[in-house]
């Protein structure tokens, strides 16, 4: 069998609750602050959950950057926290923007950008039109804002992207496939670079879908009886878990070949090894909102063999844990595949509990934690963990649910990522020594 | 060894045409399906047809209900799941009951540009009514993401492999069907079901009325309107549908027996970067000439071996740059100019699902050996027929004609093409 072209993450770009860049990110990430608020719209419209986490951007910031880039009429919030994110992620590996008067494209770099509901905010504005009878004063500007692939024709654009330009969507594993999508086409020989990555609007209305939706029986999905404390809402693993917190902004990587990265002398965070995505085709006890579990052991089982590496290998698990009972089955799959328990469970932690659920965009900010936490070895905290919840106290070793940060030498960060339709992803990244 | 991949079902939902067999009829009769939608006169829109595939609420009922999926209201996942189930059987797969385990070798790829819009606008509707937005109904949700047409076709089939939903505007369909070239070719799947889906609704096509992208002057002649490459293309006719295709490796093809389309040789995608006469909404002429280019040396296809081009022509200004793309990449010209056809001529723009229904239409043409009409392109835009001959636009249907090459082209939103080459199968 032909060797595997390496690929590496030489740039990251992050657009989240608990800070915008890569600096502010990573020094929240190490305190352990939480990015939810309460949010008086969710209030006024009547919804269960009014807690909620999003970027937090002034407006003259926001129309700095449209400004800047030319993004006019820019009403996708989601479309914004991914093209601040995959710029940053572009300009930190060291690449620029291809020149606007190129009559060519930059061929060699593709861009596979996910997202759910990215277009929502420019339906939302579109539907107010339609109904009126004011289809005509849309104006010009709407049609790219609505369509799923707007955030990758934006940010095609920007940089130039000559290569394969899409977007992705398979619900919360977005970002694990977009990131997975670009290594295929890196090892395919198809494209040196690829910036990848995936992001969510924030509009209330996607929140409020959530809020109305069962996952299970009369479970509904979001966190209940935080509305009073909202940064406590999101807590992983804790026996207090009873929901997810909302959330949106974008997290970016830009991947590329360990030869393109050499031959430019880059920065490397890490290198991804391979993953695995598959579905459960909602069988198994598996439905459209709940994953089988038989599929999430699967997908983690499946990506160790691909990227050629045993359970004892994994240092740190950087969870899909969505905080309520999946949190439960997680752990239990992880348990079950690697055979590790106790002490030997290797660290776990779930940057949800600080961000929310920031939906597609969630396990691409996740990756880029993963990264970071790969590239200054150490390991955030899985905060409001404080009191487990008892199947998981009896699998995992209090002191491998981090509550404060802690410096450490990882080599190895297995990530997870499942979604709505059944769908489970495991990606696994390793620590870049120079080899 | 790299494996060879091959088409072995198809399945589709096309304004002129449901299911194969209504459809292979319709585009070898040239048979509009654009109609006048009052609504849409209601509703001020400036172009007030469009397409749409006829779907009884009863057979829609029924269908739904016979997979378990009764709270769908979406009309592109309903397309979709339609279209998907139909390829699937086709191929002479079996549909694995809720009691089996899923297939891990079968996954799907299928596409969408705004499927959700139905469901998000239920909940916008619902947040505007002022009534309590808890008692709204909780399978609205899931519909509203843009990858519930794929999420439901996999409980539908019980795939297990990736199940994904891509987008990348109109170049939607064709991508899909490269991408699972390249992850079968690849050995990261043995088969996957493919395809891509659009939604009728005056959400989905409102914001193309009002940039004037729409054909005008047509709303009382609906089946002139979509007119690829004549003088008088002003725009493209909004519509909505799914195609889907079953794509494997021809050894999995043959191990089974599977009745085989067509070969699926590979292709190309790109960006045109929106440099050079490129934009949002404008495609790079420079991006066309590469994507056709290498699309063709990726498959070590010379220029002479085409047999017919199954066009993007979408009844726009980008008729013209698109001719220009293909002349500049072939060095072919006149009379030397290869068949070339527009789908949308008779069913619209069916935006993210155009790329696949219109794949579909390429792979029954190569494997029936016809050659589907371009209808109203009465009078070629003349800088069209300065450069291609109007022989080689038929205004009726070749038939009988050996077809070996097919190429199929999308383009998209965003300036992103994709260039598809289809053979016909010999063992």
């Amino acid at each position: 069998m032909a060797k595997k072209t390496r690929v590496v993450i030489t740039g990251l770009g992050i657009c989240s609750p608990i800070g915008n860049g890569e600096k502010q990110f990573t020094t929240s990430l190490k305190k352990g602050v939480s990015g939810v608020r309460y949010h008086e719209i969710l209030k006024r419209q009547n919804y269960r959950c009014h807690v909620g986490a999003l970027p937090a951007l002034e407006q003259a910031e926001i129309q700095a950057f449209t400004g800047r880039y030319g993004l006019v009429k820019m009403k996708g919030t989601g479309i914004v926290y991914g093209c601040m994110a995959g710029v940053e992620a572009w300009f930190d590996a060291g690449l620029s923007l291809l020149d606007s008067k190129s009559n060519q494209a930059a061929w060699e770099s593709g861009c596979i950008f996910g997202t759910c509901t990215n277009g929502i905010d420019a339906i939302d504005y579109g539907i107010g039109l339609v109904d009126t009878g004011n289809v005509r004063k849309m104006g010009g500007r709407t049609a790219q804002q609505a369509m799923n692939s707007g955030v990758s024709a934006y940010l095609g654009g920007i940089i130039g992207i000559g290569n394969q330009l899409s977007t992705n969507s398979s619900s919360c594993i977005t970002g694990v496939e977009s990131a997975m999508e670009g290594v295929n086409r890196i090892r395919q020989n198809k494209a040196k670079i690829v910036l990848v990555g995936s992001s969510e609007s924030s509009h209330h209305n996607v929140w409020g879908g959530y809020d109305g939706m069962t996952l299970y029986d009369d479970f509904y999905a979001l966190a209940k009886g935080y509305n009073d404390q909202p940064e406590k809402a999101s807590c992983p693993m804790s026996v207090h878990a009873n929901g997810l917190v909302p959330g949106g902004g974008g997290g970016a990587m830009v991947l590329e070949s360990l030869e393109s990265a050499r031959k430019r002398g880059a920065k490397i965070y890490a290198e991804i090894l391979d993953g695995s995505i598959i579905s459960g085709a909602q069988r198994n006890g598996g439905t459209m909102t709940m994953n089988s579990r038989k599929s999430m052991e699967d997908v983690i089982e499946f990506a160790l063999c691909k990227s050629q590496i045993s359970a004892q290998d994994i240092d740190l698990i950087s969870g899909h844990l969505p905080s309520y009972i999946m949190d439960v089955y997680e752990v239990e799959a992880w348990a079950k595949v690697l055979k590790r328990s106790g002490e030997d469970f290797p660290y776990i932690n779930a940057l949800k509990s600080m961000t929310g659920h920031c939906f597609a965009a969630s396990s691409s900010m996740e990756l880029v934690a993963s990264a970071l936490q790969l590239h200054h070895q150490f390991i955030h905290p899985s905060v409001n963990s404080a009191q487990l919840h008892p199947q998981i106290a009896s699998i995992i070793a209090r002191k491998k649910i981090p509550l404060k940060s802690l410096k450490k030498k990882i080599n190895i960060v297995a990530k997870t990522a499942y979604g709505f339709g059944d769908v489970a992803s495991c990606i696994v990244l390793k620590k870049w020594e120079g080899a | 060894m790299e494996e060879r991949v091959v088409i072995t079902g198809l399945g589709v939902v096309s304004p002129n045409g449901v299911g194969v067999e209504k459809f292979t009829k319709a585009i070898k009769n040239g048979q509009s399906g654009i109609k006048f939608h009052p609504e849409l006169n209601k509703l001020s829109f400036r172009c007030q047809i469009g397409g749409v595939p006829a779907i009884s609420e009863n057979a829609r009922q029924r269908f739904l209900k016979k997979h378990g999926i009764e709270e769908v209201f979406s009309t592109g996942i309903t397309y979709g799941c339609i279209a998907a189930s139909e390829a699937w059987r086709d191929s002479g797969l079996k549909i694995r009951s809720e009691k089996e385990s899923p297939d891990y070798e079968s996954g799907c790829i299928f596409g969408t540009g705004s499927n959700g819009i139905e469901a998000t606008h239920y909940g916008i509707a619902l947040r505007e009514s002022g009534q309590d937005t808890r008692k709204g109904n909780p399978k609205a949700l899931p519909q509203a993401i843009n990858s519930a047409v794929s999420a439901f076709i996999a409980k539908i089939i019980g795939l297990g492999g990736q199940v994904t939903s891509n987008a990348s505007a109109c170049n939607t369909g064709t991508e899909a069907i490269l991408m699972a070239f390249d992850k079968i070719k690849n050995k990261q799947a043995v088969r996957l079901l493919v395809g891509s889906s659009e939604s009728n609704s005056p959400y989905v096509w409102g914001p193309f009325d009002s940039m004037f992208a729409t054909a005008h002057g047509f709303n009382d002649q609906p089946k002139k309107a979509s007119r690829p490459m004549d003088k008088d293309a002003s725009g493209f006719v909004p519509s909505s549908g799914a195609g889907a295709l079953v794509i494997e490796s021809l050894s999995a093809a043959k191990k089974r027996g599977a009745k085989i389309y067509a070969e699926v040789l590979g292709g190309h995608i790109n960006s045109g970067g929106q440099r050079g006469k490129g934009t949002m909404t404008i495609g790079n002429v420079n991006g066309m000439v590469r994507c056709i280019k290498n699309g063709l040396k990726s498959c070590q296809i010379t220029p002479d071996q085409i047999d017919l081009i199954s066009g993007h022509l979408s009844s726009t200004i980008g008729d013209i740059t698109e001719i220009n793309a293909w002349v500049r990449a072939l060095k072919r010209k006149g009379e030397a100019f290869p068949y070339i056809n527009s789908m949308k001529s008779m069913i619209g723009h069916c935006l993210s699902a155009s790329g696949s229904i219109e794949s579909v239409a390429a792979v029954l043409q190569l494997y029936n050996g016809f050659i589907h009409p371009s209808i109203n392109a009465d009078q070629l835009h003349p800088e069209i027929a300065s450069l291609i001959s109007h022989k080689r636009v038929p205004p009726t249907a070749i038939l009988d004609v050996p077809l070996n090459i097919v190429c199929k082209i999308s383009f998209g939103f965003g300036d992103v093409n994709s260039c598809l080459l289809l053979k016909k199968y010999i063992d």
